[in-house]
């Protein structure tokens, strides 16, 4: 039967390019989904217990206080933005964010403290970076085990981006500290 | 994303890789010590011994390095070095009912395993143990030794069925998927061969 389909052939550099592209915008969807169910758990810095507000301004106790990489980096930004922000700037730390409201859960009328906000932003696009980091990483891996077929290695990177959405990061703790 | 890079550097044998991302991995979670276990899991029956031992004393002068500024940074910080959960995670385990139970983590009525549900554990056993004598040896070695390594963590300082607890062992696991696919569905996964 004719369903009139006709059939083209991409370049070489084409296929790959189009190839790149689905895959980092499947990778950044599955890692923006995961990041959010992450930032819904821990971003508030309102939380009873360890919030992200404590762990970056070092003041959690052991042995969360041991998490030091993501602290450092961002009270170095800290140190070397603070002094030299324009007004406006600033106001948008403080007042204006997108995610002050959204995910830090501080009224925006109100505000937060510059340092804690600047440190916040930091520590927000760090850990989104190490979510989108994981499934090339793990596509890395694969692509050892199965090198001639790179559709098998895209695509189980994003079946463990799945399973974390549902296991890893909601988790237990949701159920245990909820209440 | 440390644990992962880490792995795929030990497995393509990229030590100066391996090297940055493991002190950076200590910083970021002082567990990832685990790295050093990954490492030699691999390279253990690697016949120049003198570049092994060399190499294992580098990371653990690295990882010991990073592991040392991490606690000088909190070392007057509140708190305990760990916190303790062996008895409640004891008696969670000891409870039949621990296995058969649901949470819903992305919307209501739509339910999901909770950590140790049965499901999961099946489903791990499996991956985990499946044709396990026809597995590469640094595979098995690998598993058996985070495994070694993270249960007992998991047993005192973890939160009851909180399984992120296991995410030193999630690579590995990830690797043995790899292994399992490849070996279940043959040439089907593996691809056309590459040219001559």
């Amino acid at each position: 039967m004719d369903f009139g389909i006709r059939s083209y052939s991409l370049g070489a550099v084409a296929t790959a390019t189009v190839q790149c592209v689905f895959l980092a915008l499947l990778y950044f969807s599955a890692s923006a989904l995961v990041f959010e169910n992450f930032m819904s758990v821990h971003g508030d810095v309102h939380r009873k217990g360890v919030t992200f507000a404590t762990y970056l301004n070092f003041k959690s106790d052991k042995p969360f206080a041991y998490r030091v990489l993501i602290p450092d980096i961002a009270a170095a930004v800290d140190s070397a933005l603070s002094g030299h922000l324009t007004p406006g700037l600033q106001k948008k730390f403080e007042h204006q964010s997108d995610i002050i409201p959204k995910v830090m859960h501080v009224d925006a009328t109100h505000g937060v403290d510059l340092h804690t906000s600047i440190r916040y932003h930091v520590a927000y696009v760090l850990v989104f970076l190490a979510i989108i980091g994981w499934p090339f990483a793990s596509r890395l891996i694969a692509l050892q085990f199965f090198p001639a077929n790179r559709l098998a290695a895209n695509l189980l990177p994003l079946c463990l981006a799945c399973l974390a959405q549902i296991v890893f990061f909601p988790s237990a703790f949701c159920m245990i500290f909820r209440n | 994303m440390f644990l992962t890079l880490s792995l795929y550097a030990v497995m393509t044998d990229k030590f100066i890789l391996l090297s940055i991302v493991l002190p950076l991995a200590i910083l970021n979670k002082e567990s990832d010590l685990i790295i050093i276990v990954y490492f030699l899991a691999f390279h253990i029956s690697d016949s120049n011994r003198r570049k092994l031992l060399v190499q294992t004393l580098c990371l653990l002068a690295l990882g010991g390095l990073a592991l040392f500024a991490t606690h000088y940074q909190a070392r007057n910080f509140g708190g305990g070095i760990v916190q303790y959960h062996l008895v409640e995670n004891l008696q969670f385990i000891s409870s039949v009912s621990s296995y058969w139970l649901f949470y819903q983590p992305t919307a209501p009525y739509v339910f999901f395993p909770r950590g140790y549900n049965l499901v999961y554990l099946t489903l791990v056993v499996w991956l985990a143990l499946f044709r396990w004598t026809d597995r590469p040896t640094s595979l098995r070695r690998l598993l058996v030794w985070c495994s070694l390594a993270n249960i007992p963590l998991v047993l005192a300082f973890g939160q009851r069925d909180e399984i992120r607890n296991f995410s030193l062992v999630f690579a590995p696991l990830f690797a043995t998927a790899c292994w399992a696919m490849l070996d279940i569905y043959g040439p089907r996964i593996a691809g056309k061969p590459e040219g001559p």
